[in-house]
């Protein structure tokens, strides 16, 4: 275990499968592990296209087990995969996971046109996707009718007693702020154009199946009624640098209606709608690039939101398919701007998930410990220190940041930062804000601005 | 007992450890487990020390072998977990652990062996020995894959057929093997892709046969393994097996379920697999069509060709033998939407074939795909449809332009300094590069009393790049990051700047003009560059260069680089405020935007600069300047021809004059034609922005720098079976941030890159099509002078070529005719023998000419047309000829 590894524990109470019962209709259970509670129950009921839904969760748990970039250095070392987490609302069976390397995050989900069933419980938790019961999702047939169950009721619990399945994965602190990461992002983003039908398939056909070549940057542009990999950008244009890994939406598209794809700098959001589910895949700007890395959560960490509006906006937020800040305004007594504030900062959090296709959030509490997330920011805690240290000043319109033996001069305006440092002239802010402009930030909430 | 004294029990070696531990309680055990632990250590670092000598080495008198036992002798799982333990002697270990028999060996051993496939031989000896059960995960059962060799069964001397049937254990195994998925470094298919001749699939096949195997069980756990969510490569073996075993019709017939199964496997080759053993059931009599159509929906979607082709035969039989399923034909709409023209034919052809349905049905389906229909089939589709005015929703309509802005000069030498260190982390846009020098131009002489506040995270930047252990030197062109880092350092610390290195490309030529800037700021004469470019392609703007030339002298190479960026203009160069720029530079300055020359002709390298800014392509008398662009322009041959031996492209491209041995750094346009010969820069990124710099230096002409580099690189991409290096993308990206036309050389290399095999490169060549036919860079002919050369070669492969003019042609309904009199222009050049993949240009060429309702109208196209015989080709031909 390492300082950037955290220790999760997997404790499920027997391991997912499928199975055939006595009347020969196949029953998937989904083994559950941590969340509100131990093991909890969530759903019971039908799966109305079983092949479909049996794939579309073999994608998810894919890209768990997948790393699209391996770091130099990381050749040999394998890391564990963690497991997929399903958050169960009303309404939605939510499915999310994020791969190993952080930079592909994907969810899907699963409508109320593909179930048809009873929503026993909601919250979150993660599911056990083991070999077995992956090779026997594989076989579910289209015309099967097959039913679901995510956790099991007491009884099943008792009668599956003999089987729990313990694992501890040492998950990289990066992996958790991935997930955290992708939410900033995904509130970010706008629709730019859609796919449908057969130019899905024929587009996502053309994709290369390796990498294009280093600093190679790329974009995806439609046109005749598909769309094409370019390497110049362009009204319409989406940046997707490292395409390659958008081609495991190949095995999954063919019944896809409609591809919409949303873009935010250079992130891009490809959703695949089907006619009773949605499979969102996010994708980082380069491959090289984790979510973990990018920090668009710290200037949300900075601005913060009083612990007292924060309680009662999550205390407002229902289990619903999506959060209603106006009705969350009214129930908790907030302003609406208050409520939006107090979502991102949710966000931050892990409690609170980004639905692009509603254009809206979801609750969602992650059943990770997220409380360390903040620590694990090594630019927030920098910046901190900066502040602690009384490092910092203001010098007409600039505020000065003295690190190391150095001034790093710092401006800003109308909500824009700027920094003298070497990693803010390399990366304009497209990773989030440096240590300096953090601490600027704290400095301002402390001082007020000039 | 202490370190030293078990240190010296392993000094006596293995035997001497399972001695000293025989019959020793766990508790004593325990006592000692620190040591051994340290001793184990110990001996591990000397031995992987190579600094080690080998004397040193042998006064340790501890093997590693003795040091593992004393391990295996007192520790306990968590004290093994902390180190990468390996038993060295095996035999010995196995003894060791028999002694002791520590209770948690099972769990220990399954678990470490799940962790690393390594340790199986180990845990192999463990389980002969008795000593625990087989452990229970997928490692166990993989390493028999391999056996105790430890990397492949290939140098048995047993054939494998006869082990696996001379041993239970490995019988039983073999069956846990169609279960077992495999890793990257185990698997079946991994051993059989390096063992052909000891595979496990012919010894499963051999015993099979000799009736020594159970060939049922076989086929089924084929098929069942096939089910499973394994990966391609390794799905891959189990249906080469089942097919190895030849199973008959009605051991297919049999199994007809779980190949109906098979049909929506997520692995395309399994799909196309279970395709054609249906087809086979099929045939054979033995399939229910209700079933089949409930099933085959998911082949059609497939990728490839050949398998869709023999679902929709499968569907066809189904309908036809049973006619009141034909309303099922709803699904053959993803047949309509196929990339492959002939897929969607087939898939029109039975529609309108079959009995059963009715106009409105076929009109439903096929109005769902029309959308995607190859041209050439829209004809039949608007019987059912009705024809549709195109809405511009198949085709993207004109290509916009690409608008970008111009960063523009630093207003202050705070900006400037912000300026210099983005250029110096980033490099990109190359323009920064420019406007970092002219800040530090400008602004050089304002050093107030906070300068060395405001540029200390610079100066510490700056310094720390230079002094990293993988930098080379500056100011040798290498790395123009270093370049700006010493052009830092040098204004702020107001100190000489380095010399510049020896040689002469073009890269050097940025360092020298650094290098000027520098030694500017050490005199602390603050001026405005002549050079910074006021387009992004490098260009300047007449009217600008005019007024900054007001401000008087400027660097030597600045006002060359400004002169062969200049834009010509007439109109400037009448103007009072042009007249008035005083010396030869004025005069020079005059004759580049469109005035006559006047004379004195002393300096050559102003007035070659003036002459390419104004005529690229024309020879001029009036100054002296060798070598390739400099009095006398570039002439250049191509040449495209083909090893008979083994067939590869050999392109060749000469330029003449040639290059002089020794080129006068300040001629610029000769200087273009001298990159360093395979001297890349180390940091792609570093690479990538001395081109695109090195395409700013003459924005009228990017000739020179793609002869200098397709010259070598191209031929090389064939010979050497690589294809292109990742250094030549950044030539195609040059093309499209450049606004110059397209001329022999560059050409040259679009159409080599619209035949490679590379991917980027072939997306870099159809984004280079798109934009320069879209703004008037290259015209059809020329474009068709193009193919005519890879048509003519007899080589290059036709079908990359027509996929990727197909995607040009896509883009606007200007482009599909542009490609379509170029494809026509260049048919003449295929010769009384053309390949047969020529049907793949032709094919494009039917259905661009069907989509614009146009014949082919070239007199020589058609001749040649006229003589093809035979095949997909004559029927085209037939097509094109009769439209």
């Amino acid at each position: 275990m390492t300082a950037g590894e955290i220790a999760q524990s997997y404790r499920y109470a027997f391991p997912s499968s499928l199975r055939r019962r006595d009347s020969g209709v196949p029953l998937l259970t989904l083994a559950t592990s941590g969340g509100v509670i131990a093991n909890p129950y969530f759903y019971q009921g039908r799966m109305l296209a079983p092949r479909r839904a049996a794939d579309l969760m073999l994608a998810v748990a894919q890209v768990a087990r997948s790393r699209f970039y391996v770091p130099p250095g990381m050749l040999t070392r394998i890391l564990a995969a963690a497991d997929p987490v399903v958050t169960s609302q009303r309404g939605c069976l939510r499915f999310e996971s994020l791969s190993a390397c952080c930079g592909i995050y994907v969810r899907l989900d699963l409508l109320p046109e593909a179930l048809e069933g009873d929503v026993v419980g909601t919250g979150t938790t993660n599911v056990d996707f083991n070999p077995e019961m992956r090779a026997a999702l594989a076989q579910l047939a289209s015309d099967e009718k097959a039913n679901l169950a995510v956790g099991a009721d007491e009884f099943e619990l008792r009668r599956e007693s003999g089987a729990v399945v313990e694992r501890k994965v040492p998950l990289p602190s990066r992996w958790l702020k991935g997930f955290v990461e992708v939410t900033a992002y995904q509130a970010a983003m706008s629709p730019v154009f859609d796919l449908e039908g057969g130019g899905i398939l024929r587009f996502l056909r053309t994709l290369p199946r390796a990498p294009l070549g280093s600093g190679v940057k790329t974009w995806v542009q439609a046109a005749g009624g598909t769309a094409r990999v370019s390497m110049r950008d362009g009204p319409g244009a989406v940046a997707a640098n490292g395409i390659e890994r958008l081609r495991m939406l190949e095995g999954i598209a063919r019944d896809a209606r409609r591809l919409r794809v949303y873009s935010s700098g250079g992130t891009s959001a490809w959703e695949l709608t089907f006619p009773d589910a949605r499979f969102s895949l996010v994708m980082s700007a380069e491959a090289s690039r984790g979510f973990s890395g990018e920090g668009q959560v710290l200037e949300n960490l900075v601005a913060g939101a009083p612990e007292a509006s924060l309680k009662r906006v999550q205390s407002a937020m229902h289990w619903n398919a999506q959060i209603d800040a106006d009705e969350i305004s009214r129930l908790s007594g907030n302003t609406a701007d208050d409520v939006r504030a107090a979502i991102a900062a949710l966000g931050t959090r892990g409690l609170v998930g980004f639905d692009l296709a509603r254009s809206s959030y979801f609750r969602r509490e992650l059943p990770f410990d997220l409380g360390k997330v903040e620590v694990l920011h090594p630019r927030l805690g920098a910046a901190r220190e900066l502040l602690a240290a009384g490092a910092v000043s203001r010098k007409g319109a600039e505020i000065h940041v003295r690190s190391d033996d150095l001034t790093y001069r710092v401006r800003l305006q109308d909500g824009v930062a700027s920094c003298t440092c070497p990693w803010f002239a390399k990366h304009r802010g497209d990773r989030g804000p440096c240590k300096h402009v953090l601490a600027a930030r704290l400095w301002e909430q402390d001082h007020g601005a000039g | 007992m202490g370190q030293a004294d078990l240190q010296a029990v392993a000094a006596g070696g293995q035997h001497r450890v399972i001695e000293f531990f025989q019959g020793m309680s766990e508790q004593e055990r325990r006592k000692l487990s620190t040591h051994a632990f340290a001793i184990y250590k110990q001996a591990e670092k000397i031995y992987f020390n190579t600094a080690v000598s080998r004397q040193s080495r042998a006064s340790m008198h501890i093997s590693l072998e003795s040091a593992a036992c004393a391990l295996f002798a007192t520790a306990v799982p968590s004290e093994m977990e902390r180190l990468r333990w390996r038993a060295w002697d095996e035999l010995s270990a196995v003894r060791v652990l028999a002694d002791r028999s520590p209770p948690w060996l099972h769990e220990w051993l399954d678990h470490e062996l799940a962790a690393r496939s390594a340790v199986w031989s180990f845990a192999k000896r463990m389980v002969d020995a008795g000593l625990c059960p087989p452990p229970t995960c997928d490692n166990w059962v993989l390493g028999f894959i391999i056996g105790d060799s430890g990397h492949s069964r290939r140098f048995d001397k047993q054939p494998l057929a006869e082990t696996i049937a001379s041993d239970p254990r490995l019988q039983d195994i073999l069956w846990r093997l169609f279960e077992v998925e495999g890793t990257q470094e185990i698997s079946l298919a991994q051993h059989d892709k390096y063992s052909k001749s000891n595979a496990w699939a012919v010894a499963v096949t051999t015993l099979a046969e000799d009736g020594r195997l159970p060939r049922e069980r076989l086929l089924d756990a084929s098929l069942a393994a096939l089910t499973r969510d394994f990966a391609q490569f390794r799905a891959g073996w189990f249906s080469a097996l089942h097919e190895k075993l030849k199973p008959n019709p009605e051991e297919r017939r049999q199994r007809r379920h779980v190949y109906l199964g098979l049909l929506a496997s997520r692995i395309p080759p399994t799909v196309s697999f279970a395709v054609e053993a249906l087809t086979i059931i099929d045939k054979n009599g033995g399939m229910d069509d209700a079933i089949l159509l409930d099933h085959i929906e998911p082949a059609l979607g497939a990728r490839s060709k050949k398998t869709v082709l023999a679902a929709l035969k499968l569907v066809g039989r189904a309908v036809k033998r049973s006619p009141t399923l034909a309303k099922k034909l709803r699904m053959l709409q993803v047949c309509l939407a196929h990339e492959a023209q002939e897929v969607q034919a087939a898939a029109l052809d039975l529609l309108e074939s079959t009995a059963g349905l009715d106009d409105k049905a076929i009109a439903e389906i096929v109005r769902q795909g029309a959308d995607l229909l190859a041209p050439s089939l829209r004809r039949r589709a608007d019987r059912w449809v009705g024809s549709k005015e195109e809405d511009g929703k198949a085709l993207a309509g004109h290509a916009p332009a690409l608008v970008v802005d111009i960063a523009p000069p630093a207003r202050s030498r705070d900006e400037a300094i912000d300026i210099l260190s983005i250029a110096i982390e980033r490099l990109d846009p190359v323009h920064d590069i420019e406007r970092a020098l002219d800040g530090v131009s400008r602004f050089c002489h304002e050093r107030d009393d906070d300068f060395d506040l405001k540029t200390g995270p610079l100066l510490k930047r700056a310094r720390k790049l230079l002094a990293a252990r993988d930098a080379g030197k500056p100011m040798t062109g290498k790395d123009p990051r270093l370049d700006l880092c010493a052009l830092a350092v040098s204004w702020i610390t107001a100190s000489e700047p380095p010399e510049i290195g020896a040689g002469a490309s073009i890269y050097q030529l940025l360092s020298r003009r650094i290098r000027e800037v520098a030694l500017r700021a050490l005199r602390g004469e603050g001026r405005a560059l002549l050079a910074l470019p006021t387009h992004p392609s490098g260009w300047i703007d007449g009217a600008t260069l005019v007024d900054r030339a007001q401000a008087g002298d400027a660097d030597w190479l600045d006002a060359i680089q400004a002169l062969l960026r200049l834009r010509p203009d007439e109109a400037v160069a009448a103007s009072p405020a042009a007249r008035v720029v005083p010396g030869e530079f004025g005069c020079a300055l005059r004759y580049a935007l469109g005035a006559t020359p006047e004379p004195p002709f002393m300096e050559p390298s102003i007035w070659l600069a003036a002459h390419r800014a104004r005529f690229p392509t024309q020879d001029a008398s009036f100054f002296a300047a060798d070598g390739p662009d400099g009095a006398k322009a570039a002439r250049y041959t191509r040449r495209l021809g083909l090893d008979r031996e083994y067939r590869y492209l050999m392109p060749a491209l000469e330029v003449q004059p040639s290059v002089p041995k020794r080129v006068v750094p300040a001629h610029l346009p000769v200087l273009l034609h001298c990159l360093e010969n395979g001297e890349e820069a180390e940091r792609p990124s570093v690479h990538r922005a001395r081109i695109r710099w090195a395409a700013t230096v003459w924005p009228a002409s990017l000739e020179p720098l793609f002869a200098s580099r397709m010259g070598a690189a191209a031929a090389r991409w064939y010979s050497s079976g690589w294809g292109p290096e990742a250094a030549d993308a950044a030539y195609f990206e040059s093309i499209l941030h450049s606004e110059a036309p397209l001329g022999p050389a560059s050409l040259f290399g679009v159409s080599l890159g619209l035949e490679t095999s590379d991917k980027a490169i072939g997306v870099f060549a159809v984004d280079v099509l798109i934009r320069c036919l879209d703004c008037a860079r290259l015209d059809a002919s020329q474009l068709g002078e193009e193919l005519g050369l890879l048509i003519g070669s007899g080589g290059a492969s036709l079908g990359r070529v027509a996929r990727r003019l197909g995607e040009v042609a896509a883009y606007s309904p200007l482009l599909a005719g542009y490609v379509r009199d170029a494809i026509e222009a260049a048919l003449p050049a295929m010769g009384d023998s053309p390949t047969n993949d020529i049907s793949h240009l032709l094919s494009l060429l039917n259905e661009l000419c069907a989509a614009s309702n146009l014949a082919v109208r070239s007199p020589a196209a058609r001749s040649v047309l006229e003589t093809l015989k035979g095949g997909k080709r004559a029927r085209l031909a037939a097509e094109l000829l009769g439209r």
